[in-house]
């Protein structure tokens, strides 16, 4: 019984201790000063629309007379902005890639200085290789002086290009029923063709969209153009 | 031990309560308990700015014992200052959807609260039932001006409060002038954004100054129509003219019968999206269309799905779809301009007028009307060109959702007109009668007498320079008249070839004089305000 009640006093002793003894612990403050890290920016919202930003598709067949296609990945500063231009570090992930050095260019990664957010550039060239085939580039972020790693899974960015004669992903099924009628590449370089600078319907509003179309269709009746086994070529909007 | 002192307590507390002395009052006596009416049925049915009078009645004299009652009046359970009267006065200042008045009558010897109430809807002041817009022609200048019945009495057929407000676009819009060179006002709609959403819809002024669209619950105005236009500008030259706003196409005409169209992300917003400079084509056709007229019609565009167009240049009838029937696109067809047959299935070719090929008529009006969803029709009326004969040829169709298909093609001769009609105008559903303005005096043609020459209806001391029937009942029983010296006429339409004629004006008060201060310059158009229409 008396060593219970001691067992009791030793143990509620020690509890005391413990407590008294945490308040004594120094915690390292985290400081933004300390750390910068960088990361890609994954997703975009485009009205109700999630738009995944870190992996892209081309096809060189949609950019009728262009050889290289430029595109930007939006990368993003974890920690105080910069009071001068600074280096990051990408690399190409082999085992991720197909793509072959001379259909691709990287711009120098530098991070700009004042800026929270930035974009590493990758040049994509039209081989004659990329007529037959769809090949695809992989870049990770990776850790060097300045900058260290930011969230885990936002490292990698993904490129996809070909030349070959594919339908764009922005010829939906709406754009089918209502602007455009059936896709063919036929009909693609015939609104490039009665469009100048047109690349892509995506992000237009309807009055563009129906411009564009309109055009074609002008386009279309003026020159007597039709699909390449000889049918209308039909474009539906009025 | 301690186990019977806690018996004893126990005991203690039961036997106590016998020694309760309950000195309650059983001898109860009836109160006079208070029954609270109303006239009529309880439900009233105002006008915003009006004044709003409740007099109650009770089944015992309260004013005999004044201070023993108090009186409390609650508008959706919230009174106001002064409301505690045994009369509610209340100048009405708030729009009230499906609302509640109560009186609350405190007994205050008995402390006993009696309580009834009535149900009240105040609307707008811009959005009564049987109300009309007025556009007319003051020096030149454009001036909106509206008329309402503020009561009806519908047992007697008559007005029992009107309303006529001139220039109320002037007054919604802080003295500003509306615009010159008034041709014609348009009524459009919107869809709801829910089911329980009741939509006012806009006014289209169109004016040779421009087109301009108001709000229709406050007549303020939203935007000059040329916004509308890609790059907020119209086509060179171009001076708007009405046309047809559907559900996913906006289509107006401009002063050579030119069509322009914008297609619309969202049917739920009035104005979105532009029209284009391209003027519109019939399908399979390379040339855009001229001298068109939109026949308008009052059907809301997601029931009919398609809008009639009389196509002066190739003497055609033809009509333009909506949009809206495809799952994966709403846009489809939308703006798309098709070509009818010549005449339906069981139409004799040699006894109609054909709908492609009009030539040797002169086209005078189309009017749309319906008689019972699917059905819809549109009626034109035509002068041959050769005798100066004057046909009407009413086309039935049956169909919706853009696909219109005739049921029966009725041609007949008008007669008895002394001259070419000016205006003319019909009830819009299951319309038994046409009427027909000549110079000054109003006539009608009965659909069920249609051998019959054209009956003088009513003669005026101006010429009739606009008219229109009223779109909402399905009765269609009232038929505006403008004049062109500036005065506004109700006329009684309902069963027409039974009216004497002290019944067929209502307002003004039939034998009246017509109030100077209520002319409006030279009226040119005048049309019902249909408010959110459920006419299909």
């Amino acid at each position: 019984m008396k060593n219970k009640h001691i067992i009791g006093k030793v143990l509620l002793g020690g509890l005391c201790l413990m407590m008294l003894l945490q308040s004594c612990d120094k915690q390292e403050v985290f400081s933004y000063e300390a750390d910068r890290a960088l990361f890609f920016e994954r997703w975009e919202q485009v009205g109700t629309n999630n738009i995944r930003l870190d992996t892209v598709q081309y096809s060189f067949s949609h950019y009728v007379g262009i050889e290289d296609l430029e595109h930007r990945f939006k990368i993003n500063l974890i920690g105080n902005l910069l009071e001068e231009d600074m280096a990051y570090r990408v690399i190409v992930v082999d085992s991720l890639t197909t793509a072959t050095e001379d259909q691709y260019t990287i711009k120098d990664p530098i991070f700009r200085k004042g800026r929270s957010s930035d974009s590493l550039t990758v040049v994509l060239h039209k081989t004659p290789a990329l007529k037959d085939k769809q090949v695809y580039l992989t870049l990770r972020l990776v850790e060097n002086e300045n900058f260290d790693l930011g969230y885990m899974g936002y490292t990698d960015v993904r490129v996809r290009f070909n030349d070959m004669k594919v339908k764009p992903l922005w010829w939906t099924d709406e754009v089918e029923l209502a602007f455009l009628g059936p896709y063919s590449y036929e009909k693609l370089e015939t609104i490039v063709a009665a469009n100048e600078g047109f690349t892509t319907f995506e992000g237009l509003d309807i009055t563009a969209r129906r411009k564009i179309a309109l055009n074609t269709k002008d386009y279309i009746r003026q020159h007597g153009i039709t699909e390449a086994n000889g049918d209308a070529m039909v474009i539906p909007i009025y | 031990m301690k186990k019977y002192i806690l018996y004893f307590y126990c005991f203690s507390v039961v036997f106590l309560t016998a020694c309760y002395d309950d000195k309650g009052n059983y001898d109860y006596k009836d109160i006079d308990e208070i029954k609270i009416s109303f006239d009529g049925d309880g439900y009233y049915s105002k006008t915003f700015g009006e004044v709003l009078e409740l007099k109650p009645t009770f089944n015992i004299d309260l004013s005999q014992t004044p201070d023993r009652y108090s009186y409390l009046w609650k508008l959706n359970d919230e009174t106001r200052e002064g409301w505690n009267q045994p009369t509610f006065r209340w100048e009405i200042d708030e729009v009230v959807q499906r609302g509640n008045i109560s009186l609350e009558v405190t007994d205050k010897q008995t402390g006993v609260v009696y309580m009834e109430r009535v149900t009240l809807d105040v609307v707008g002041v811009y959005e009564n039932y049987r109300s009309w817009m007025i556009l007319s022609d003051v020096d030149g200048k454009s001036q909106l001006s509206y008329f309402n019945m503020l009561e009806y009495d519908e047992d007697v057929d008559t007005i029992i409060a009107s309303r006529l407000t001139l220039d109320v676009y002037g007054m919604a819009n802080n003295g500003a002038e509306l615009g010159s060179g008034p041709i014609a006002l348009q009524e459009h709609f919107r869809e709801q954004i829910d089911w329980n959403e009741s939509v006012v819809g806009n006014v289209c002024v169109f004016q040779e100054s421009g087109a301009v669209d108001l709000s229709g619950v406050t007549f303020e105005k939203e935007i000059d129509m040329a916004e509308a236009f890609d790059g907020g500008v119209y086509p060179e030259g171009v001076v708007l003219y009405p046309g047809t706003f559907m559900d996913w196409v906006d289509v107006l005409a401009d002063q050579e019968g030119r069509l322009y169209s914008r297609l619309k992300m969202t049917s739920t917003v009035f104005n979105s999206d532009y029209f284009l400079h391209t003027p519109l084509r019939c399908e399979n056709e390379t040339e855009p269309l001229r001298n068109c007229t939109v026949i308008r019609g009052y059907y809301r565009s997601n029931r009919t799905g398609y809008n009639f167009v009389y196509d002066g240049e190739n003497k055609r009838l033809l009509y333009v779809t909506n949009g809206g029937t495809n799952w994966d696109s709403d846009l489809l067809d939308a703006g798309r301009v098709s070509k009818l047959p010549a005449c339906g299935e069981n139409d004799d070719i040699n006894a109609i007028i054909p709908l492609d090929n009009m030539e040797g008529y002169e086209f005078l009006k189309g009017t749309m009307f319906g008689y019972g969803y699917p059905n819809y029709g549109v009626a034109l009326l035509l002068k041959e060109e050769a005798t100066g004969k004057i046909f009407l040829e009413r086309i039935k169709f049956e169909g919706s959702g853009g696909r219109p298909t005739i049921v029966k093609i009725y041609k007949d001769e008008v007669i008895g007109l002394p001259g070419i009609p000016t205006v003319s105008t019909m009830p819009l559903s299951g319309p038994e009668y046409i009427f027909f303005a000549v110079g000054k005096d109003v006539y009608y043609m009965d659909f069920n007498n249609m051998q019959n020459p054209a009956v003088l209806y009513k003669s005026f001391n101006a010429n009739i320079t606009a008219m229109n029937a009223e779109s909402e009942t399905y009765s269609g029983a009232h038929m505006a008249v403008g004049l062109e010296n500036g005065e506004f006429y109700i006329l009684f339409i309902y069963g027409a070839k039974n009216l004497s004629e002290e019944e067929k004006v209502l307002y003004p008060k039939n034998g009246a004089t017509y109030p100077e201060e209520e002319r409006m310059g030279r009226i040119v158009d005048i049309q019902y305000k249909q408010l959110d229409h459920w006419n299909y």
